[in-house]
């Protein structure tokens, strides 16, 4: 008897414990769990969507300090106003770069990665799929990767280089740096991929598209010296025959609505989802967080400049002209660059868009990608060609090549042009500290600037570049706090 | 409502006729006892004199019972008047505790709980049960969160032990039923609240019972005749400001610009000075503006009763309070019932009842800013309007007046019972109960209050509703037999949580006419979404108990909690724990302490709780959406963790309690230890991953203390008493171990680390101000040196003790070793690692929010028909960080923003002067007025005087020709004195997550009370 009562007592606890786990069991409803996510292409495309989501969010950063202190106030084109905690722009000015600033995070752009990774990584497991669509998604991951490891290249230099997602924790690395050489490998690798698998029918401006693939092809085999493969990537662009340069009259659109026959790739804006493009007004004329320096400024109060150049106007905020001797140390509020903004004032709640590629940065580029070439007159020609597309636009008179030929070094001057006329056209674009650090000039040119400019309007202790680790950024503290195995370079 | 049944049942003839008087301890009568035959036959109720008249058989023996008081038995007397005196129930020692799933005997509890009866939780009429709660128990913190109407409270039972952000506060259980809402419960409801401490005690209630239990039970009646009862109370509160800040006025304003722009370098200051502009004339005191005397209403009525089958409980109660800002207002309306039948002698059923609304008017951020508005900026136009926004300032009064702003919170609780007696001893009860809490918020910001050009109207609309349900079933077994006392019990609870959420984020509405998401342009994608996501728990719990004639007690119980949220490997978790007691008072051994020591009881446990805040789906690979201008993205957002599992924590207690003299000295001491480990904790992931954190079982954390409970009568005669409670309590938090997670910084400002408590400060330490330029000068191993000066203020030399210094000097520079060096008026930061350049490495901790000690002191006195109490309530030790002081102080954003005129005067303005801050410069290079820094940490102790109350209770003589059966008025002042040395609103600070304690953030002020009140019982 007493064992039958057990048994009956045994088999209702099982049964009571099996319903247990059956009742534990629920599925989710509004979280999306990777189980039954990745079941067609729509899905990898909004996993690429979230890669510029990141995009924006590493440019936006900080209220738009993080575009400012990467590209910009770390150029001798602008000078950093403010020295908050969240915007220390004065000292990456003054190249007082730390680990402390907010703006050496690279969050957003790990961020990134990881979706580019994931999409990579489930793109095969996608079986209704046709062909195009394939290649068209694998082309775009690749040349978001390639971009955004382009970006972490030019900002840290040398940093991990992951390629595979994390999909659980027990999958979770602590890498350390890899060697500039070996992120620059694998940029070549992804764009290499992206151009292989091109979709010249994607032409959404707000997304990489095929024109902008070859854009970015062009300038990292720029930045690889690969100046053969640099033309031939401006070429493909040319050839796909939609992108021209503007009538001045039509500048600001470019910027500002990114609608024009100029513009290749930009980044989109909606104050709704995204807030305020905090890059234009921190830009912006009005209490801006960076001005525009008075040596830049100073060439266009010269001729031809003063009275030809029609983006002088468009540019910068000439009301301030000549800014007064204690400009540095006092910020009276105005001295910015108007370019972005439509009009000179740039509203809270702006929601312009943001250029990354336009035509005429490649125009210079391919002609920058000639006078490197090889030291003969025919690409030299070709260059000042190609220099003048972009001079001429702007009201200038053109070069002619005898002007450079008379000179002891043809090719530097010709460089030395085309590097003052990317200054003066993409001002505010993120390309002058680029440029100098491309063509290996960055050192002389900063410290002069630092021992002319800052020595003379201000009591800053600016600090000089001696070193190569000083191009690029220290790693953000908290980083190396998380993984132990990142190393800073230098004296950062 | 309550249909109500009185059974009475009339005496039978020729019997004895018995007469009387029942009357309190202090002789006054009492009125509507029960009085029974011990066969329960017969019986009557005392009237408003507290006399009684029953006829009965001879020889009979009569029981007297009532509410709150000990029944007692008295032999029935033909002759004369019997004078019955009945004591009340909370000074025996036969008092009745809660437990989970259950009751005990006071007497027999092994572990550590607390518990305050009803009258004690009215002392200070308390509108909500953390402020009846406040320092009233040993261990238990509470810590409103600001001023603001119904903004809630912080409240932790033996510190911090979890490092999830919202799963450190106890468990609330009512009526046996979890709610997660207890704002709405009204404290005049409550009969009995139990605070379970100790791992031995919560235990039962496994996974959710880390961080202790609550158990809160409303009033019931017993099944016995009783007359019905009403109770009606209504109170009027006055509220005001309770401390204004410093602020600068108009001309301040203009002096602090030319102050600061001075040490800027700007020469002229013409352009600063230039206030001619019409919008900028302006010279108010806002906190004068902004503030108003405001009025509180509380109404209050229940009625009770019932007969030997049926007992009901029923209340209502209103309470409508304006907040001392303008336009901001919390209103409730709650109601209860409560309804026990007996069916049979062996089958009784009951319910539970509650339902309440709140709606709230908060006061939004914007409007809390005004202490960093100058002055002089227009806040009404011309024609009446409100000013927009200038300059980035918010005009804090058309904030008050139009951000139309409001919660609106229902909140049902049902709960249904049905208990079974098999046979004596043995009982069966099951119960289901439901909850559905909805809670609508809506705000609409009219065009007036954007900051954008061209200025944007945007609104939210959000409805959130979390439904839950519980199915408990106990079989419970007594027995005594030759002085052991055996009980079991065992069980299963089914939970199941569902939580669902509609929101609507709107801009762009072209006019203010339709304050509501309609006719907008645009939508903000990011805040318009739905969500549904649950959870469930399943349970088998079981406890025994065991005592010998009340001296050897014991005490074990067992729960195995099932929870959805982890893995399938990791789901169950057991929580067992076992406590003893001895009660050495009862032994012969100790006799010779007879009669001071008239109880005393040595106890100790051990148990180990658990905790399962994590997310819903914590272990899965989740997705969520992002947005990126017109494009629609989808990406990872949680790692999938299959090991997921419990957070486990063990606890151990020791404690004594001792009674002296029947009652007139009681002393409660325990000592506790208590260590977390696999602490669930958003571990950070390194960021090349793309995640910045993942659900981690981590490391562990340690709190252990001491809480003493003293309570005393001092004076105890026939007119006057008085009576003291002391408690006191103190935690000491660390993080113990972090094995696999790594340092955190939260907010860039609280460290989570190894050997860290929770809420340490961590940043630059601030040691003085140099006074000259050449006061950054220190030896090589890191004294500084003394610069002295001729009569003409020229340097001349460095000394070092008096003597001439000729060495090498060094001196403090920021940031690097070629960093600006330290001038006279900036600060001189300690140099932690002693390389003269103050960096990242020089960070230390400056503070910790947790206080030394914490407690709460009342004295009761009562004189005849007067009662005054005072209540105190302290916490020593706590380090407050004051942002709102950063955030106008900081001089660093520009003279717009007005700095406390007290800082100013303390700041360095001329070499040589000794000051408390640096120069007011708002260009300093080398991050004067850093955040991270031991500038704005303050010592936040404080002693407050919570309440003091003055009750007149009119004598019966009075009440008694008006048919009420008492009458009380009572006035009293609320925070009225509050002693600290902090220089902020409040040094009680509640808000916050988890890490971030002691921050005070431009919070909504406190305010100080008037309160008057009457009671009434019929």
């Amino acid at each position: 008897m007493k064992i039958i009562k057990y048994i009956i007592f045994g088999s209702i606890l099982l049964s009571v414990t099996s319903c247990f786990e059956e009742f534990l069991n629920i599925a989710p409803v509004s979280d999306i769990t990777s189980e039954n996510f990745w079941d067609s292409e729509e899905s990898v495309r909004a996993e690429l969507n979230s890669v510029y989501t990141h995009i924006q969010s590493a440019y936006n950063g900080n209220s738009g300090a993080n575009f400012l202190s990467w590209f910009e106030a770390r150029s001798d084109n602008f000078c950093g106003t403010v020295k908050s905690n969240e915007a220390p722009l004065l000292n990456v000015s003054l190249n007082n770069l730390n680990s402390d600033m907010p703006t050496t995070n690279w969050n957003n752009w790990y961020s990134a990665i990881k979706c580019c990774n994931y999409a990579i990584h489930f793109l095969p497991t996608i079986n209704n799929i046709s062909q195009s669509s394939y290649k068209s998604l694998f082309s775009e991951a690749h040349g978001l990767r390639a971009f955004i490891y382009f970006s972490l290249l030019k900002i840290w230099g040398s940093v991990p280089v992951i390629t595979e997602p994390t999909l659980d924790v027990a999958g979770v690395e602590y890498p350390t740096r890899d060697s500039r050489e070996m992120v620059l490998e694998q940029i070549m690798k992804d764009i290499e991929i992206a151009v292989e698998n091109i979709d010249i029918t994607n032409t959404d401006v707000f997304l990489l598209n095929a024109g902008s693939i070859y854009a970015l092809a062009a300038h990292i085999y720029m930045w690889a010296d690969d100046y053969e493969k640099a033309i031939e990537m401006a070429e493909s662009l040319d050839a796909l025959k939609k992108y021209s340069l503007v009538n001045i009259s039509e500048f600001h659109k470019i910027f500002s609505q990114s609608s024009t026959a100029e513009n290749i790739w930009s980044l989109q804006w909606s104050y709704a989802n995204n807030r305020t493009n905090y890059i234009v007004t921190g830009f912006g004329a009005i209490s801006s967080n960076v001005i525009v320096s008075n040596p830049m400024r100073q060439i266009w109060l010269n001729e031809p400049y003063f009275s030809n150049d029609k983006r002088r106007v468009l540019s910068v905020d000439i009301t301030r002209d000549p800014l007064p001797s204690n400009h540095l140390s006092v910020v009276a509020g105005r001295g910015g660059c108007i370019k972005f903004a439509d009009g000179e004032f740039a509203a809270e709640g702006n929601e312009s868009t943001w250029v990354i590629f336009r035509y005429a940065d490649i125009v210079l580029l391919h002609a920058e990608a000639y006078n490197r070439l090889s030291d003969d007159a025919q690409n030299q020609r070709e260059a000042v060609r190609l220099m003048n597309l972009v001079r001429v636009r702007a009201g200038l008179a053109a070069y002619d090549y005898n002007d450079f030929s008379i000179q002891p070094d043809v090719q530097r001057a010709i460089l030395d042009a085309i590097l003052l006329e990317r200054r003066l056209e993409l001002l505010g674009e993120g390309h002058r500290y680029f440029d100098l650090v491309r063509n290996d000039l960055l050192e002389e040119t900063m410290n002069e600037y630092f021992d002319t400019y800052y020595k003379t309007y201000s009591s800053f202790e600016y600090r000089k570049f001696t070193e190569k680790y000083m191009l690029n950024f220290p790693i953000y503290n908290s980083n190396i706090l998380e993984n132990k195995n990142l190393v800073q370079e230098g004296n950062y | 409502m309550l249909i109500l049944l009185l059974l009475v049942v009339n005496g039978i003839a020729q019997n004895i006729q018995v007469q009387g008087i029942v009357t309190d301890d202090n002789e006054q009568p009492l009125i509507g006892v029960n009085i029974q035959t011990r066969e329960g036959s017969l019986g009557t109720v005392s009237d408003i004199d507290g006399k009684f008249s029953l006829s009965v058989p001879q020889n009979s023996k009569l029981i007297f019972s009532y509410v709150g008081f000990l029944s007692k038995e008295v032999n029935a007397v033909n002759s004369g008047v019997l004078n019955v005196s009945l004591t009340p129930i909370n000074q025996e020692l036969d008092e009745v505790v809660v437990v989970g799933y259950g009751s005990m005997k006071k007497r027999d509890i092994t572990g550590a709980i607390s518990s305050l009866n009803s009258e004690m939780i009215q002392q200070n009429a308390p509108i909500d049960i953390a402020s009846a709660l406040q320092g009233r128990i040993a261990g238990f913190e509470v810590m409103s969160n600001s001023g603001e109407p119904g903004s809630g409270s912080r409240m932790r039972i033996r510190g911090t032990s979890t490092l999830t952000q919202d799963g450190a506060s106890p468990l609330f259980i009512v009526d046996g039923i979890e709610v997660s809402d207890i704002e709405a419960i009204n404290p005049n409801d409550i009969s009995s609240i139990e605070v379970l401490k100790d791992a031995a005690s919560a235990a039962i209630y496994g996974s959710r019972s880390a961080n202790g239990v609550v158990l809160i039970t409303t009033h019931s009646i017993k099944n016995e005749m009783q007359k019905p009862e009403i109770n009606v109370s209504y109170s009027y509160k006055l509220s005001q400001l309770a401390h204004k800040m410093p602020q600068m006025n108009r001309l301040d304003g203009l002096n602090y610009i030319q102050i600061r722009e001075y040490f800027m370098g700007v020469e002229d200051y013409s352009i600063v000075q230039d206030s001619l502009a019409p919008n900028r004339l302006y010279d108010y005191d806002y906190q004068d503006i902004l503030f108003r005397t405001a009025p509180t209403h509380n109404i209050y009525a229940s009625v009770s009763g019932g007969n030997t089958k049926l007992s009901y409980f029923s209340s209502l109660s209103l309470y409508d309070n304006e907040g001392i800002m303008l336009n901001t207002f919390n209103k409730r309306i709650a109601a209860r019932s409560n309804v026990d039948y007996q069916m049979t002698d062996k089958l009784k059923i009951g319910s539970r009842i509650s339902f309440s609304n709140r709606k709230i008017k908060p006061s939004s951020y914007a409007a809390r800013t005004y202490l960093k508005r100058p002055a002089d900026y227009q806040m009404v136009e011309a024609d009446g309007s409100y000013s927009s926004v200038m300059n980035n300032r918010h005009n804090p009064l058309a904030v008050l007046m139009l951000s139309d702003e409001k919660k609106d919170n229902y909140d049902i609780n049902y709960n249904n019972y049905l208990e079974y007696k098999f046979i004596e001893g043995l009982t069966f009860r099951s119960s289901i109960s439901a909850n559905a809490f909805l809670n609508e918020y809506h705000a609409f910001y009219p065009a007036v209050l954007s900051r954008l050009t061209p200025q944007v109207r945007t609104s939210v609309d959000q409805k959130h509703m979390t439904t839950s349900w519980t199915f408990d079933n106990v079989l419970t077994y007594q027995k005594i037999i030759n002085g052991h006392s055996i009980s079991v019990m065992g069980g299963i609870a089914l939970q199941s949580v569902n939580y669902r959420q509609v929101s609507l984020s709107v801009l762009g509405q072209p006019v203010d006419a339709a304050p509501i998401s309609i006719g907008y342009s645009e939508v903000n994608q990011n805040g318009t979404r739905a969500t549904d996501t649950s959870y469930r728990l399943a349970s088998y719990f079981s406890r025994l108990s065991y005592s010998y004639q009340g001296k050897y007690l014991f005490n074990t119980n067992i729960r195995a909690d099932g929870s959805s949220r982890f893995g399938q490997d990791n789901r169950w978790g057991n929580f067992p724990s076992v406590s003893v007691g001895w009660r050495f008072s009862d032994e012969s051994f100790m006799d010779w302490t007879y009669p001071s020591l008239t109880d005393g009881k040595l106890r100790i446990s051990y148990g180990r709780t658990g905790n399962q805040t994590a997310g819903n789906f914590a272990s899965r690979s989740l997705y969520t959406s992002v947005y990126y201008g017109d494009y629609t993205g989808l990406q990872p957002s949680q790692l999938a963790n299959d090991n997921l599992g419990w957070e486990k924590t063990r606890q151990y207690n020791a404690g004594i309690d001792l009674n002296f003299f029947k009652g007139r000295l009681m002393l409660t001491f325990d000592y506790y230890d208590k260590e977390t480990s696999d602490v669930l904790y958003a571990a950070r992931l390194p960021q090349t991953t793309g995640f910045s954190s993942s659900y981690k079982n981590i490391g562990s954390i340690r709190n252990n203390g001491f809480e003493v409970s003293i309570n005393t009568e001092n004076i105890k005669t026939k007119h006057f008493t008085w009576n003291t409670q002391l408690n006191l309590a103190k935690n000491k938090n660390v993080i113990s171990s972090l094995a696999g997670g790594e340092q955190m910084l939260i907010d860039d400002l609280y460290i989570v680390d190894e050997g860290y408590a929770i809420g340490t400060i961590y940043g630059y330490k601030k040691l003085a101000i140099f006074s000259y330029d050449e006061s950054n000068a220190f030896t090589p191993d890191g004294k500084q040196l003394t610069p002295v000066f001729d009569e003409r203020e020229r340097f001349v030399k460095h000394t070092l003790d008096g003597q001439d210094y000729n060495g090498e000097i060094k001196q403090l520079r920021y940031n690097s070793a070629t960093g600006d060096v330290f001038k006279g008026g900036d600060v001189m930061w300690h140099d932690k690692n002693g390389d003269f350049v103050i960096d990242v490495n020089d960070k230390q901790k400056i503070g910790n929010a947790q206080p030394f000690l914490v407690g709460g002191f009342t004295n009761n006195f009562f004189y005849k028909q007067f009662a005054l109490s005072m209540f105190f309530n302290f916490s020593i030790g706590g380090d407050i960080f004051n942002q709102t002081e950063y955030d106008r102080s900081n001089h660093i954003w520009s003279g717009i923003t007005k700095a406390n005129p007290l800082n100013v005067y303390q700041s360095w303005l001329a070499p040589g002067d000794i000051a408390k801050y640096p120069k007011p410069d708002g260009s300093s290079v080398v991050q004067n007025t850093r955040r991270e820094s031991s500038m704005w940490v303050e010592d936040g102790s404080y002693i407050k005087l919570k309440n003091i109350r003055l009750r007149y209770r009119f004598p019966r003589s009075i009440t008694s020709k008006m048919k009420i059966e008492r009458l009380e008025v009572f006035v009293q002042l609320k925070d009225f004195f509050v002693w600290t040395n902090y220089t902020g609103q409040d040094p009680e600070l509640g808000e916050g997550n988890v890490f971030v304690l002691g921050y005070d953030n431009n919070s909504y002020p406190r305010s100080k009370d008037m309160e008057f009140g009457i009671n009434m019982k019929f």
